[in-house]
């Protein structure tokens, strides 16, 4: 598809020819970012993300995490954990300094495709880092393949994406979405709920984390009461809980994101519904959640993929760094956001360059490692869902009340309340309160 | 002479250009397929149709699932999805093109909006995959897109042209004039409607199939958007309405301008956008290129 | 998809979502009120009218998080703000549409549109907000409602009470009445038309902005939202006839009741059809809408 002519008109020449005629709009832009020359060409990253919009707050947390993880590299050449390993030559990724070029998809796929094609045929970046959610992450694979760029991205995993449709370019980081609320199943199922209601925005994450999730409930012999996909553009989500409630489910799960798990539980509440569990996607593990809803949180259950508190190598280091840069709590949107940098990092410096894409392609789609989010591995090469993450696990939280004796190190109350894992078995920290003793409870 | 020189240089372009270029020349001769296409049905029947997107989505679904689902090469794909939305069109205008003025563009506006929500619900969801989205490559070169666009913008200005010199383009302005007094000397007023609708749909039905091809994506909300209504018509209002190379020369120009306002003011240039559009209408009713004849700046031709 | 059926015992939850329905379609109505006072009036279709419906709820929760004023209040404050601005808009910009071909209004507010959300998004980011004024649930009869619901009620309905008593017994709303049935004839018999086609507008700007500032108490905000009232506005206007004020009355509470039902007991996708079919419906079958004037 592409074609490298002699006449190199680039769209930066257009724009300067333009910009003459146009000079209120142009000039200033254009020279304002020209980059002067270092003695090795710095390595440019692409990255379109929601900076605004629905996914705004998950957007910013991930860039938080992308531009840490280069500010690192930046000063010395690796980050924490396993990479280590491999040595720490100093400032830079091969000696080359880490640059972004950040802009904002607004939360709209569209908006993604033409900055990807952006970044790619105008700002000439050499590699991309994947944006927020699997919606947009979805939209863009094409792209991957077409401009033949390998794209890693970190906060993404509806089926859709991967399942039997042989990704080459495109890497994950997060395990399938099913396994997001899978936990709320077996908490249930163990202490004995027979009904669950699934209300979840109707996009492609909500759909992959949740379609299979009924099919999983009638075997575990529950009775699904309620299976629907409501309108993305939701602004009120009284009507859909109304409804759920009105079937007396013992478990709610479902949702979308940050703005959907906020309002569905002011919705509970405006509807006084009560069932057993409440389980909603993503918002649950950003401490936004519970600042926004105060005490109406508690009891509530979502997923995460990192905890400060989990112990993994690097793990504290990271925490530390984030703490000290943005001063504000880090949720495991911008552990993984780190984590794919620290993918590239040994991508990279396994392959010595950046410029045989193939090569780092390749690295990608075969390397077993250790993040400070935790394990990676993808399907390789030849598998009909290549790309899609195997290596890592998912817990379960809910939110309690935070015992200031009890806390583990790093644990950090918000709101009086604080994230204690449940599911599964083996990384518990606290044991599921079950049931929901009611509102204000 | 002129043209053919003109033709010559456009078929040549990917031989050199960047694909910089070759891309910023497809999504212009895309919208002028869009604008011209507008412009044949409203500019000549007065009819003001909000619901190009409708005709653009439709073609656009057609084809990319066809593509993405059944692995159809993109060469019948595209084709298939105009034909579609053409046989639903002649449906659609025997029923609505009853409706007169500003109604007939608001139910325009409303089947656009009710066919995106519908896409999105349960029961097409099996086909459309709803709001999940269809992500697919068709395995089409930027060249090879690039000519074929360039071949149906030719086409469609030709038929513009050749529809404006005719009696049938005479009969519908005609109808744009005085639609009861068309009727009374004897022009069969529906039956050429329909048929200025239904041609309509299918050149933008078309060019909306190699949009979403280019696009490598398609959604209910990015199939249907009112941008893709909106847009064609600020072109063609911005070169002249009812005018054959009016909409292509407001097509180009526009794109330059957008292109440029997105690439120094990302966030500013739906803003501006607005703007020039609230400007135009106050200050230009008959079109930039109108006001330059009625100047002098441009020489004055026959308006049809 | 689930589905739940209407039986007896679920007879409480049939009225709850009834009384759910009457209570978005309040806020409807105040919008589509609005809108149907401009076009019959002014002869300006406003595609603008639900960026002013965001506008209003930008101002309740910028009145609420920067200078922590009670949203009852900016609803009370939006009717003057929006009313002035309206008329000002009016005055400078729309005014000359009055006698330009529709295709130009159409395009022109169209532009405002444009303009004014993506201003608003340039200024305000896309980040969803809500005012966190009134929360839970209160008990009535064995029935439970929201209370943030319940206060918006009261308060659109407390409008449309005072448009109503404005427009019948007030010298100015007998002038807007006569504009509207017959502009030549209120012309000659000494009314101030044009004087009260900018009041008019300026009132429809206004009550969209005061729904605006109801709508901000209950739902989430940003700044695309008003896409979704024009669209519902528009099928109000169409079902009640145009011009017809408490026929947008009726509109509204219909298409409330339609979409809250439809929720319940089809889908929440299909609740999102209902405007645009009734529209489509009303234009082809009833092109002068339910009521007759």
């Amino acid at each position: 598809m592409r074609k490298d002519g002699k006449r190199k008109w680039s769209r930066r020449d257009f724009l300067k020819t333009a910009g003459i005629g146009i000079a209120a709009l142009g000039m200033s832009g254009l020279l304002g970012r020209r980059v002067f020359a270092q003695a090795k060409s710095p390595i440019k990253i692409g990255v379109a993300i929601s900076l605004t919009g629905a996914w705004a707050r998950e957007g910013e947390l991930e860039v938080g995490g992308y531009k840490l993880w280069g500010k690192i590299i930046n000063e010395r050449g690796c980050t924490f954990g396993e990479v280590e390993k491999l040595g720490c030559p100093g400032p830079g990724l091969l000696g080359r300094r880490v640059e972004f070029v950040v802009y904002d998809d607004k939360s709209d796929p569209s908006e993604a495709i033409k900055l990807i094609r952006k970044l790619v045929v105008s700002d000439k970046v050499d590699l991309i880092l994947g944006p927020y959610g699997s919606a947009v992450s979805n939209a863009i694979a094409p792209l991957a393949e077409d401009y033949k760029i390998p794209i890693i991205t970190p906060l993404a995993n509806a089926p859709v994406i991967w399942e039997g449709k042989k990704r080459e370019w495109f890497v994950g980081v997060l395990p399938p979405a099913w396994k997001n609320l899978f936990g709320c199943l077996m908490l249930g199922k163990e202490k004995g709920a027979k009904t669950v209601a699934f209300i979840y925005s109707d996009t492609a994450f909500p759909i992959g984390a949740t379609r299979p999730l009924v099919a999983k409930a009638k075997e575990m012999g529950m009775q699904v009461v309620l299976d629907e996909a409501y309108p993305k553009e939701t602004a009120d989500w009284e009507p859909i809980m109304s409804k759920a409630w009105s079937q007396k489910p013992d478990l709610i799960l479902g949702g979308g994101y940050l703005p959907d798990s906020i309002g569905l539980v002011k919705a509970a509440k405006a509807v006084n519904a009560t069932p057993k569990m409440f389980g909603f996607l993503v918002g649950p593990a950003i401490a936004d959640f519970t600042k926004s809803l105060k005490g109406d949180a508690q009891y509530v259950t979502g997923e995460t993929f990192w905890e400060p508190f989990v112990k993994i190598p690097g793990n504290l280091e990271f925490y530390k760094a984030y703490l000290n840069e943005y001063k504000s709590e880090p949720s495991y949107h911008a552990a993984a956001g780190f984590a794919a940098g620290q993918i590239l990092e040994r991508a990279v410096k396994e392959v010595g360059n950046i410029e045989d894409k193939k090569a780092l392609r390749d690295k990608l789609y075969s390397i077993k490692t250790t993040t400070i989010f935790g394990e990676y591995e993808v399907n390789p090469l030849g598998h009909p869902d290549s790309g899609w993450q195997i290596g890592k696990a998912t817990n379960l939280i809910q939110w309690q009340k935070a015992d200031p004796k009890k806390l583990l190190p790093n644990q950090v109350a918000t709101e009086g309340l604080v994230k204690q894992i449940v599911y599964p078995a083996g990384s518990k920290t606290a044991e599921a309160i079950y049931p929901f003793p009611g509102w204000g409870k | 002479m002129g043209v053919a020189l003109l033709m010559i240089f456009l078929i040549s372009i990917p031989f050199y250009a960047t694909d910089y270029w070759i891309t910023l020349l497809v999504q212009i001769l895309i919208f002028t397929v869009y604008a011209s296409g507008w412009n044949l049905f409203s500019g000549l029947t007065g009819y003001t149709n909000f619901g190009l997107a409708w005709f653009i989505g439709v073609s656009g679904y057609a084809s990319s699932l066809l593509i993405a689902d059944y692995q159809w090469h993109w060469l019948f794909a595209w084709p298939i999805g105009a034909l579609f939305i053409s046989i639903i069109s002649i449906g659609v205008g025997v029923i609505l093109l009853r409706i007169k003025g500003v109604y007939f563009a608001i139910s325009m506006v409303a089947l656009t909006e009710g066919t995106r929500e519908l896409f999105g619900t349960e029961y097409l969801e099996p086909l459309t995959h709803g709001g999940k989205g269809v992500p697919f490559v068709a395995g089409i070169s930027l060249a090879t897109l690039y000519w074929s666009v360039l071949l149906l913008a030719f086409l469609t200005i030709l038929i513009c042209y050749k529809i404006t010199s005719s009696k049938f383009g005479l009969r519908l302005i005609a109808i744009r004039e005085d639609e009861q007094a068309a009727e009374t000397l004897g022009i069969h007023t529906t039956r050429a409607k329909i048929i200025a609708f239904v041609l309509s749909a299918f050149l933008t039905g078309l060019a909306g199939a190699i949009h979403f091809t280019y696009q490598n994506y398609i959604d209910p909300s990015f199939g249907f958007t009112i941008h893709l209504t909106l847009t064609p018509i600020v072109m063609t209002l911005f070169g002249g309405v009812g005018t054959v190379f009016g909409p292509a020369i407001g097509a180009t120009l526009f794109t330059f301008i957008h292109e440029i306002l997105w690439a120094e003011l990302t966030l500013l240039y739906m803003a501006i956008f607005g703007g020039i559009l609230i400007l135009l209408i106050l200050f230009f009713p008959q079109g930039v290129l109108g006001w330059m004849k009625e100047k002098g700046i441009l020489p004055k031709i026959r308006k049809i | 998809m689930g589905k739940v059926t209407l039986r007896l015992e679920n007879m409480g939850n049939f009225i709850e979502t009834l009384i759910r329905g009457l209570m978005l379609g309040s806020v409807y109505a105040l919008v589509g009120m609005g809108l149907t006072l401009v076009w019959g009036v002014v002869g300006i279709v406003n595609i603008a009218h639900g960026e002013f419906v965001m506008l209003g709820a930008y101002f309740a929760f910028w009145s609420f998080s920067l200078l922590h004023l009670n949203p009852l209040l900016s609803v009370v404050l939006a009717i003057p703000v929006f009313f002035f601005s309206g008329t000002v808009i009016h005055k400078r910009v729309t005014e000359r549409l009055t006698k330009a071909p529709e295709l130009s209004a159409l395009i022109l507010t169209f532009g405002m549109s444009i303009l004014i959300w993506n201003l608003a998004q340039f200024f305000w980011t896309n980040t969803y907000r809500s005012v966190p004024y009134l929360t839970g649930n209160f008990p009535f009869f064995g029935l439970v409602f929201a209370k943030s619901k319940t206060l918006s009620f009261f308060l659109a309905l407390s409008i449309t009470a005072a448009l109503f008593v404005f427009l019948k017994y007030s010298k100015m709303g007998k002038g807007i009445r006569a504009t509207s049935q017959n502009p030549e004839v209120a012309l000659v018999c000494g009314i101030n038309t044009m004087k009260m086609r900018a009041v008019t507008f300026g009132m429809g700007i206004a009550l969209a902005g005061a729904a605006g500032a109801i709508v901000s108490l209950q739902w989430v905000i940003f700044p695309q939202m008003g896409a979704s009232y024009v669209s519902k506005a528009f099928a109000i206007v169409v079902l009640g006839g145009l011009g017809n004020i408490q026929g947008a009355l009726a509109g509204g509470l219909i298409i409330g009741v339609l979409e809250s039902l439809v929720t319940q007991y089809w889908s929440a996708k299909m609740a999102q059809i209902i405007p645009s079919v009734t529209l489509l419906l009303i234009l082809l079958f009833r092109p002068t809408g339910l009521f007759k004037r």
